[in-house]
C-alpha cells in the first residue's frame, strides 16, 4: 500500500487540495458544503477553517508531502455532546488501496483519545458501498437506514448511519 | 477587481474551455493576420479534439477563472516537464496561454492570474515560470516586464505560411 500520514492542514496545501477535491466522483457522496466545482479559493477557505481549532478536528491525508484527501472528526453539541461525526474523502487516483480504511482506524483512535466522546458515527449515502465497507472493516455497526433524508442535486437518497462505541 | 474563483479544468469543462479558447484567440489576433492563414491555423490548432487531448495530458493543466456566480472570464494553460513547448527544464513551469475575455479586461485579472500560476509553480517545488509572447504584442511584453518577467530567448512559430517570433520571458520565483 502507498504509505501516508495524517497531519494538520497548512496554507501551502491549497493547490493540492483544490486539485484532488475538484472531482464530481468525490463531491457526489458529500454534503453540498463541499463545493463542486472546487476552486483554489474554496480550498483556501476550508484550510483556514480547518486550521482554526484545537485539538485539530480535520487532518489531511499526506502522501509524499502532498495533501490528497481529508478526514475529520466533528464533536456534537448539547445532549449529543458525547458523539462525534466522522467524515472523509480521498483523491480518486488513490482509491482502492486501503488508505481510507487505515486513516479511519487512526482517526477513531485519535478521536477517542482527544475528545470527550463515547461514540463516533458516520452517515454514508446508500449507494456509497466503498465507504460502508471501510466503516464495517473498522468495527462500525450499521444502526439505521433512513429513507430519503438526503437531497443532493435534485435527487433523493437514503442515508445509512454507522457507529462505533468507545471500549470501556 | 471582480472577486474571482480559480480552479483546475476537468473534462467536464471541455465545452466551456473550447468556447473561451477560440473566442479569446480570435479577438486577440484575427485582425493582425492574413484571414486565410488565420482560418487555417484555427482549424488545425484549435479544434475541440486537440483541446480534449491537451486537457487530458498529464503534463498540462488548464486553470479556469470564474466570477463567484461561475461565469468564465479567463483561462490559462500551464505546462511542466516535457509538456513545455520549449526548454523543457524540469524545474520550470510554462504559461503557454493566458487569455481574458474582452469585457473582463482592465480589471487587474492578469496580475491575479500570474499570482495564481506562481503559487501553483511553488506548490510543485519549481523555481521559475516562463512564457512566450508574440514580439508584436508590445502591450503584453510591457505588462510581463512590470510583473517581473525578463526576456531570455526567442522561439519561431508558424501561422499558416507566415513565420512569427515569440519572445521568451521568465520570472524566478524561488
Amino acid at each position: 500500500m502507498t504509505s501516508f500520514i495524517l497531519r494538520p492542514l497548512h496554507h501551502t496545501d491549497r493547490e493540492s487540495i483544490a486539485e484532488q477535491a475538484n472531482n464530481w466522483e468525490i463531491a457526489k457522496n458529500l454534503m453540498d458544503r463541499f463545493p463542486h466545482p472546487y476552486s483554489f479559493e474554496h480550498a483556501e477557505k476550508f484550510i483556514q477553517m480547518a486550521s482554526n481549532s484545537a485539538p485539530v478536528h480535520i487532518k489531511c491525508i499526506d502522501i509524499a508531502g502532498s495533501a490528497v484527501g481529508c478526514i475529520g472528526i466533528h464533536p456534537m453539541e448539547d445532549i449529543f455532546c458525547r458523539n462525534a461525526e466522522l467524515g472523509y474523502w480521498l483523491g480518486q487516483k488513490y482509491w482502492g488501496q486501503g488508505i481510507i480504511s487505515n486513516a479511519v482506524a487512526m482517526m477513531v483512535e485519535y478521536g477517542f483519545a482527544n475528545f470527550d466522546i463515547d461514540r463516533i458515527f458516520a452517515r454514508p449515502f446508500n449507494h456509497n458501498i466503498a465507504s460502508q465497507k471501510v466503516l464495517e472493516k473498522n468495527g462500525f455497526k450499521l444502526e439505521a437506514k433512513l429513507s430519503k433524508t438526503i437531497f443532493k442535486k435534485g435527487i433523493y437518497h437514503d442515508e445509512f448511519i454507522y457507529s462505533i462505541l468507545k471500549k470501556p | 477587481m471582480t472577486k474571482l474563483h480559480s480552479r483546475i479544468a476537468t473534462i467536464q469543462d471541455l465545452d466551456a474551455l473550447f468556447k473561451i479558447s477560440v473566442e479569446t484567440f480570435t479577438s486577440s489576433f484575427a485582425h493582425l493576420n492574413d484571414p486565410e492563414d488565420f482560418k487555417a491555423y484555427i482549424e488545425k490548432h484549435k479544434s475541440k479534439e486537440t483541446l480534449e487531448i491537451e486537457l487530458s495530458g498529464k503534463e498540462s493543466t488548464f486553470i479556469l477563472f470564474t466570477t463567484e456566480e461561475g461565469q468564465l472570464c479567463a483561462y490559462c494553460k500551464l505546462n511542466v516537464g516535457e509538456g513545455q513547448s520549449d526548454i523543457q527544464d524540469p524545474t520550470s513551469l510554462e504559461i503557454e496561454r493566458i487569455y481574458v475575455y474582452d469585457n473582463f479586461q482592465g480589471q487587474g485579472i492578469g496580475v491575479h492570474m500570474l499570482s495564481v500560476c506562481e503559487e501553483i509553480a511553488k506548490s510543485k517545488g519549481l523555481t521559475y515560470i516562463w512564457l512566450g509572447v508574440w514580439e508584436k504584442n508590445l502591450g503584453a511584453i510591457r505588462f510581463y516586464e512590470r510583473e517581473g518577467f525578463v526576456a531570455f530567448s526567442t522561439h519561431p512559430f508558424l501561422i499558416g505560411s507566415d513565420v512569427q517570433t515569440d519572445i521568451l520571458m521568465k520570472k524566478i520565483i524561488a
